[in-house]
């Protein structure tokens, strides 16, 4: 029979023909004879018989297939080179083969190959196409996209260069990782997409411009290097089938892996469970994989450990007692505070704190001293942020508190008319480590979690002397000094937004005896634009930091010279990003004659050496043990910070700008451990797509370690729409989310919905299309060729089975007849790599009612028509698919996949 | 009018001048031999802490309570923990005077303070000049380093002047002026 007919072929075999005849002889015996055929629907109980099943079988608007598969009964439509390129549909999900020529199973591509599957799609700049290998072990495969413009000979040498090389591609950034690999489109236009075979040969699965498909990952990705979200099958569920000796003894939740230097995983303590190591040790990578990890490793250290966090999810993957892994992304918990005045601390993602915040947001066992003026205590910004500290002013005139050095490092505020410093280090401290993020008023700290050990040296009018500084210095430290007295645990970071007066030998010893005590000290280079030398910022053991604006450029203020270390913002008196204010930095202040607890901007280096004290506290909540040596050897080598300037060290911004996302990974890098994780909540899926006719999708949001609350979503456009389904008291469970897509004109929409909770905000991209589909020959949505199958639901024997191709709306029909009355499976599948079976990853698959329903099991006992169903695509790595949707829904997913009856 | 109600009401304007900060001197001029009159007026620095960060010196008039408030809300401000500030009370009676925010241009440090050279100052051809002097924080005195934005308000009668001179000696010798309406 010809494949591309829509003609049908049941196939029963000759042993179950004979179980069948004794079943129906003795059905008919039993009933008296008769049996149906003829009765109208819906057809009254009947004990026995042969019937008809009839119904169709609908795709999703968003899918389609390769032209070119293993399967010999498939339509063979060529994709092999540009001219012949396969149009796609924005947003689709297309699965197809590719193989190298002699490699998989036999069928009409084994001998000569398809290394080339060639595509052709419009994309919106910031689409991505995301392409999984569920079979990886099997086979390896590469993608590329190209202009439009491409011809055969124009482009040829790029195709399939089989280098690894990411180089020819064009339109967008390209990633490898093992079984995942992504596109980003940088700007919109028309590409040619191409899958090129690398190794042996499989199904994949492409997604293009909308949901990426299920373990699509990219090292690109904003995801904490090393960290890894996993789950683990119950021992209760097919534990005897486990492969390894990985009893999980709790797995009600995901556990959270770190990968370690040594290539294998540990389990952070904060992880529920007791997974034992054994059960976190995976296989042997493929033998492209090394290839691979070359070219990554060429990309820096940093690259090639995000690389490496993604093929080891790959692994992961493989293991049948492993439900899911994925990375721990950053982007599902953007920890921007959601402090009313935040939007105005344009310092903060200047130098990347958000990003550092979803790693850490420091810890209270890290204590920052902040020597300056003192503090307004009572400020609500400091509820909670400070240790004790102590009043160093030792002239009590100065000291307008009535005496001398005392415990009380309350600021005075100004003495003199205009001449006051507005309470210049409760602005220092806040900077540091302001209550932040907890849904009020007031403004962020850099390291929010972070203690502030606050120490008065300088009066209101923001003067001091040596004398008292160095007793602070000492104070912090933990050595001796004139309050007789050392503090229960001595600083980590000391801060001086201070600066003056000449060398001293004694300040140059103090300081010393500080760094060598394990305290890390940074001071202000000085506002006098000059390369003179400022003290404290000069001493040996000091950290200078010079000011940058919000261009990154060196401010008119700034010290220079050859002392500076690092720079940071300081602020400046312009308005360049348009919110109504000085572009100075935002922290906390005191209104004196007013009484009231403010938040102010100033500039100044005093403003720019909190950034680095605060980020030095997020570096050490990271790695404890890291040492004042550690973060002059980090910084020296240009990893804390973006090389501004001039290339290298230069007299301006010293090592650079600071990173705060850089310095907190090199941290890491350097043996910490990081706290426990803040990326808390989660959500899935990660993005929605609605396609061309959806109009609803539920979304569920989950948390790993708890401690969430939803405090809404929020559609950023009126005709999406989320309503809670199934939550609990603190919100989290399943959202339905509603599309009304009445009013809009024809065109490829993405529109955010924000998840909004009291830890983060996750943004969710919704993509959908207006309009028709079905525009041009060749983009109907279809799910390739067919096995439509009637099993035994308890040993999935192939009882009959029809072959379908579909009609231009994607819609195959079909109808069984003379089928006896029993209880069935009804599977509709793809078998793309010829191996006999559907429904395997990255093959088109339903299953009548639902392929996630607990019973899946249609009882016959009359004639039954109008039995639809709906096939998709098996998405997903090697045994995780529906099991990771539903893991108690096990009737279908351990069944599969089925095979299917050879002609 | 008897000569003791010319008197009286003599030593009634004469007072309230004064009241007002507005004294009227006659000088010889030897040269020409003519007199020529100058007024002489009452400046009075008064305490304030709101100075606003301005980049450049320059001069503001305060002429009514509500320019007063406006000058006490720091711009620099961006968020109060109460919101709701309570008015300063102004310093300056409008019915008989203004006020003059003087502003310096921004110094590295804090420990700058502008002082009044003088209380009285004469108008000269319409035009009064104020002096003031900077002074400055010891040279090895250690500081903080936040920028600062030292400035004075000065309270001045309204009288016969149209424009004010101010000038700034000290660290960078500022000169500035403003139009009088």
């Amino acid at each position: 029979m010809n494949a591309g007919m829509s003609g049908f072929i049941q196939q029963y075999s000759v042993s179950r023909l004979i179980v069948l005849l004794v079943f129906l002889v003795f059905t008919l015996a039993a009933c008296g004879g008769g049996g149906g055929g003829s009765d109208p629907d819906p057809n009254p109980p009947q004990t026995g018989g042969s019937f008809s099943i009839s119904g169709k079988v609908s795709t999703p608007n968003y899918i389609q297939s390769d032209g070119d598969v293993n399967d010999p009964n498939a339509q063979v439509r060529e994709n092999n080179s540009f001219s012949q390129a396969q149009k796609l549909l924005n947003p689709v999900t297309i699965s197809g083969y590719t193989n190298i020529s002699g490699e998989g199973k036999d069928g009409p591509l084994f001998q000569n190959g398809d290394i080339s599957d060639i595509y052709r799609v419009s994309l919106r700049a910031g689409q991505t196409i995301s392409l999984v290998i569920p079979h990886h072990e099997l086979g390896d495969m590469d993608l590329y996209s190209y202009p439009a413009s491409c011809t055969n000979t124009t482009c040829s040498s790029n195709r399939c260069a089989r280098d690894g090389d990411p180089e020819g591609n064009s339109g967008g950034s390209f990633e490898s990782a093992g079984a995942n690999e992504k596109i980003t489109i940088s700007e919109t236009g028309d590409y040619f997409i191409e899958v090129c075979a690398w190794e042996g040969f499989g199904n994949y699965t492409l997604t293009v411009g909308g949901k990426p498909a299920q373990n699509a990952f990219s090292a690109e990705d904003d995801f904490v290097p090393g960290d890894i979200i996993a789950r683990f099958k119950k021992p209760s569920i097919g534990a005897s089938s486990l492969k390894t000796s990985t009893a999980i003894a709790s797995n009600d939740r995901a556990v959270l892996l770190k990968l370690n230097d040594s290539g294998s995983l540990d389990l952070l303590a904060s992880s529920p469970g007791n997974i034992p190591q054994s059960a976190i040790r995976v296989a042997a990578s493929h033998s492209s994989i090394q290839t691979k990890r070359s070219i990554a490793a060429a990309k820096g250290a940093e690259y090639l450990k995000r690389w490496d966090t993604l093929n080891m999810i790959a692994q992961l993957n493989l293991r049948e007692d492993v439900i899911f892994a994925e990375p721990n992304y950053r982007v599902h918990a953007s920890q921007v505070p959601n402090d009313e005045l935040y939007r105005l601390q344009w310092h903060y993602p200047l130098i990347d704190l958000p990003a550092a915040w979803d790693i850490t947001t420091g810890s209270s066992n890290v204590i920052v001293a902040i020597i300056d003026t003192g503090i307004k205590a009572g400020h609500p910004d400091f509820q909670g942020q400070l240790t004790d500290g102590y009043d160093f002013i030792s002239n009590s005139t100065l000291a307008a508190d009535g005496d001398g050095i005392d415990a009380d490092p309350n600021d005075t505020g100004p003495t003199s008319p205009g001449g006051g410093t507005g309470h210049h280090g409760t602005h220092v401290a806040g900077t540091v480590a302001a209550r932040s993020n907890d849904g009020g008023e007031g403004v962020a700290g850099v390291s929010w979690q972070t203690k502030i050990m606050p120490l008065r040296v300088l009066n209101g009018d923001g003067s001091g002397n040596s004398f008292d500084i160095l007793q602070a210095v000492r104070y912090a430290a933990g050595l001796q000094n004139d309050s007789g007295s050392v503090p229960a645990r001595k600083a980590d970071i000391i801060n001086l937004s201070l600066g003056g007066g000449s060398f001293s030998q004694e300040a140059q010893d103090v300081f010393t005896q500080a760094y060598n005590n394990g305290v890390v000290i940074v001071a202000a280079a000085g506002n006098e634009n000059t390369a003179t030398l400022s003290y404290p910022a000069s001493y040996d053991n000091v950290i200078s930091v010079s000011a940058v604006d919000i261009n990154k450029e060196i401010t008119d203020y700034s010290n220079y010279g050859t002392q500076v270390d690092v720079a940071a913002p300081g602020g400046s008196s312009t308005d360049t990003n348009g919110d109504g204010y000085p572009d100075r930095v935002a922290s906390l202040g005191y209104d004196k004659p007013n009484g009231e607890d403010i938040y102010v901007l100033k500039a100044g280096t005093s403003m720019a050496s909190p950034h680095i004290a605060g980020v030095f506290a997020l570096m050490k909540s990271v790695n404890p043990a890291l040492t004042p040596n550690d973060f002059d050897t980090l910084l020296a080598a240009g990893d804390l910070t973006e090389d501004i300037g001039n290339t290298g060290r230069d007299d301006f911004y010293g090592h650079g700008l600071i990173n705060a996302l850089k310095a907190v990974n090199a941290a890491g890098n350097s043996g910490g451990t990081p706290p426990a994780p803040t990326t808390q909540l989660t959500v899935t899926p990660s993005s929605v797509n609605f396609a061309l006719t959806d109009t609803s999708a539920t979304l569920t949001l989950s948390s790993v370690s708890g401690g969430v609350t939803i405090n809404g979503l929020v559609s950023e456009q009126p005709y999406l729409t989320a309503s809670p389904q199934t939550v609990d008291a603190s919100g989290l469970g399943i959202y339905q989310l509603t599309l009304n897509r009445n009013a809009l004109a024809d065109g490829i929409y993405t529109v955010n919905l924000q998840v909004q909770s009291n830890l983060d905000s996750i943004t969710i991209p919704v993509v959908f299309q207006v309009g028709s589909p079905v525009t041009s020959p060749g983009l109907q949505p279809e799910a390739g060729y067919l096995y439509i199958t009637l099993f035994d639901p308890d040993t999935l024997d192939n009882k009959f089975q029809l072959e379908l191709t579909a009609n231009p709306q994607g819609v195959y029909t079909y109808s069984f007849t003379g089928v006896p009355a029993g209880d069935y499976l009804l599977v509709a599948g793809s078998d793309f790599d010829n191996n006999d079976a559907i429904c395997d990853f990255s093959e088109s698959c339903g299953v009548y009612p639902r392929r996630d329903s607990l019973n899946s099991v249609i009882t016959i006992n009359g004639n039954r028509s109008n039995i639809d169903f709906l096939v998709d695509y098996e998405i997903g790595l090697r045994t995780n698919a529906l099991s990771t949707a539903n893991p108690t829904a096990t009737s279908f997913a351990n069944k599969r996949p089925f095979s299917r009856t050879v002609r | 009018m008897n000569a003791l109600t010319v008197l009286f009401l003599a030593v009634i304007i004469s007072t309230t001048a004064c009241q007002q900060g507005i004294q009227a001197t006659t000088a010889s001029n030897d040269e020409n031999k003519s007199e020529q009159t100058h007024v002489m007026i009452t400046v009075r620095q008064l305490a304030f802490e709101h100075c606003q960060a301005n980049e450049h010196a320059g001069l503001q008039l305060i002429q009514n309570a509500d320019e007063w408030q406006a000058i006490n809300r720091q711009p620099d401000v961006i968020g109060r923990h109460a919101n709701n500030p309570a008015d300063s009370q102004s310093a300056i009676n409008f019915d008989t005077h203004f006020g003059l925010l003087v502003t310096a241009a921004y110094r590295p440090t804090p420990g700058y303070a502008l002082h009044l050279v003088s209380t009285e100052t004469n108008i000269d051809a319409e035009l009064i000049t104020i002096e003031f002097t900077m002074t400055s924080p010891p040279t090895e005195a250690i500081m903080a380093q936040v920028l600062s934005y030292p400035c004075t308000v000065v309270e001045l009668p309204k009288a016969e002047f149209n424009r004010i001179q101010v000038k700034i000696a000290g660290d960078k010798n500022e000169s500035l002026s403003i139009a009088v309406p």
